[in-house]
């Protein structure tokens, strides 16, 4: 199967989430697979550049894959037909589910935030499964969204007596 | 200094494209600058373009990093003060091989798609800071097309490939994927013409099984199949180096190349001559006829007789491998030199 992991991409920024995306792509490709990581250029900063986050992310083609893996906010807006989300959120606390970032100020801003929760609840509709990475996480997302989605930590390797195994994560992202 | 690398990738397929990144990150790195790879899938076909140019158009790297060096197109598009495009090829289905075999066909929404993405190159290429190519044929169709000079820095083999010198063998090798535009049937029946013992060996896997099987057949219909090597699988790095350098010559005769492909250079790092044909494009800018190796007609008698002297001219032919090793210092084919230019 061809697997593509899809995430962010700061330029020059590169911290756990980065890192566990590649280990992933990585677990993946063990299996035989052929695994390769997609980001999304990303910027936070400032809000006025939302709506081109979502335009950059709509527009990425991954037809070529049999599966697609997203894991932070744009990458969960890519279509696909064989879609998973994997929301990690590795701060803890985050302005929405896949870590999208906020929209700030008034009523002026109401349409980029109905924008973008609209673009979130075609991604959340069109997915084959929806993952996030802590219960406080799948509370938010069925508060904010009133989606059921099944909790799914990342695994640390050598910790398998508090968090899933790569193998039981790696069956639940590519059934 | 922050150095985004950018480019565009074909999703679960490994091109030259993905390999110059790497290589040039590692260079830039070398000379001590911070670098990242923006890398996002395009899709070329009529039905995309638009959309397509537009996502590529929508980056904006400004504030992010210091410079950025766009390859594989569209790359090129994004936005940045200080953009260095290495301009490696267009998108050749809309340009000199448009409403031909491997281009797009002549239709209202082809010429339409063309026509945007000619505006397109255009405003990008005017924004750049400075517009390399790989070879002088990019060179002249940037010329031809959009009207843009652009300066010839040719792209290196990765700074840790080794420079060789072993003993001239029998076989004259192939490197490089087993694919019909790389013609490696005209050798076969060229190596059916030929008078001397030469050999062929192949070295590289194809997509399609079948044409490593019609090859072999037709090697032997012409009864020179105990003089053909064909294993039709991945090669590693060390065991591609032991062929070269018991090799006796290497062959490049892809039709009409962009560029002269590492495949030349690999073989010029081995100090061995290059058979080539008149028709192959880019690597006519390395390869000249009697001085780096032979450059052919693109016919099995011409090819025969090339393959022959190199076979018995031994001396002449290891003369030529020389020469084509020097040719790398000639073209200022180093890392050195492009860190320079896209830093400069």
């Amino acid at each position: 199967m061809k697997v593509a992991v899809a995430d962010r991409q700061a330029p020059f920024a590169r911290g756990g989430a980065e890192q566990l995306a590649e280990r992933l792509v990585a677990r993946i490709a063990e299996l035989g697979h052929a695994a390769e990581l997609v980001r999304v250029p990303f910027r936070r900063e400032p809000s006025a550049v939302l709506p081109k986050q979502l335009a950059i992310a709509s527009h990425i083609d991954l037809s070529a894959a049999d599966r697609v893996i997203a894991l932070r906010f744009p990458a969960h807006l890519i279509p696909h037909e064989s879609k998973v989300l994997w929301l990690l959120q590795p701060d803890g606390e985050a302005d929405g589910p896949a870590d999208a970032p906020g929209v700030p100020g008034g009523e002026d801003d109401d349409p980029v935030r109905e924008h973008l929760a609209a673009a979130e609840r075609r991604a959340f509709a069109e997915s084959r499964a929806i993952f996030v990475d802590s219960p406080a996480a799948r509370d938010r997302l069925r508060r904010s969204h009133g989606v059921d989605a099944e909790v799914l930590p990342a695994p640390i390797d050598g910790d398998e007596s508090s968090r899933p195994a790569w193998s039981a994560v790696l069956e639940r992202l590519l059934a | 200094m922050r150095i985004a690398i950018v480019t565009s990738t074909s999703p679960f397929i490994r091109g030259g494209a993905e390999n110059l990144a790497a290589w040039l990150g590692d260079a830039l790195r070398d000379a001590g600058h911070e670098v990242d790879t923006v890398a996002l899938p395009f899709n070329e076909s009529p039905e995309r373009l638009a959309a397509q140019l537009a996502m590529f158009r929508m980056i904006d790297l400004t504030d992010q990093a210091d410079i950025a060096v766009c390859l594989r197109p569209p790359a090129h598009l994004v936005r940045h003060p200080r953009k260095v495009v290495w301009f490696i090829h267009h998108l050749r289905g809309y340009f000199d091989l448009w409403d031909a075999d491997r281009g797009y066909p002549n239709r209202a929404l082809t010429r339409a798609e063309r026509q945007l993405l000619r505006r397109a190159d255009a405003r990008a290429l005017a924004e750049a800071r400075r517009v390399l190519t790989n070879s002088a044929t990019v060179a002249r169709r940037l010329l031809d097309y959009d009207d843009v000079a652009a300066e010839v820095v040719y792209p290196p083999l990765p700074a840790s490939y080794p420079a060789r010198d072993g003993a001239l063998g029998d076989e004259i090798v192939m490197l490089g994927r087993l694919v019909d535009h790389k013609r490696p049937l005209l050798l076969i029946e060229a190596l059916g013409r030929t008078a001397s013992s030469v050999r062929l060996r192949f070295v590289g896997a194809g997509h399609d099984p079948r044409y490593a099987e019609l090859l072999r057949t037709r090697a032997a219909e012409l009864g020179v199949a105990d003089r053909v090597t064909l294993e039709n699988r991945w090669v590693s790095e060390p065991d591609k180096l032991e062929v070269l350098d018991g090799a006796l010559a290497g062959a490049y005769l892809a039709l009409d190349e962009d560029s002269y492909g590492y495949a030349t250079l690999e073989y010029a790092m081995a100090r061995r001559p290059v058979l080539t044909t008149r028709d192959s494009g880019g690597v006519l800018e390395f390869v000249r006829d009697g001085v780096e190796g032979l450059v052919a007609d693109p016919d099995p008698g011409d090819l025969a007789v090339a393959m022959d002297r190199l076979y018995t001219e031994r001396e002449r032919s290891r003369a030529m491998g020389e020469a084509a090793f020097a040719r790398l210092a000639e073209l200022r084919i180093s890392w050195d030199r492009v860190v320079e230019r896209i830093v400069a």
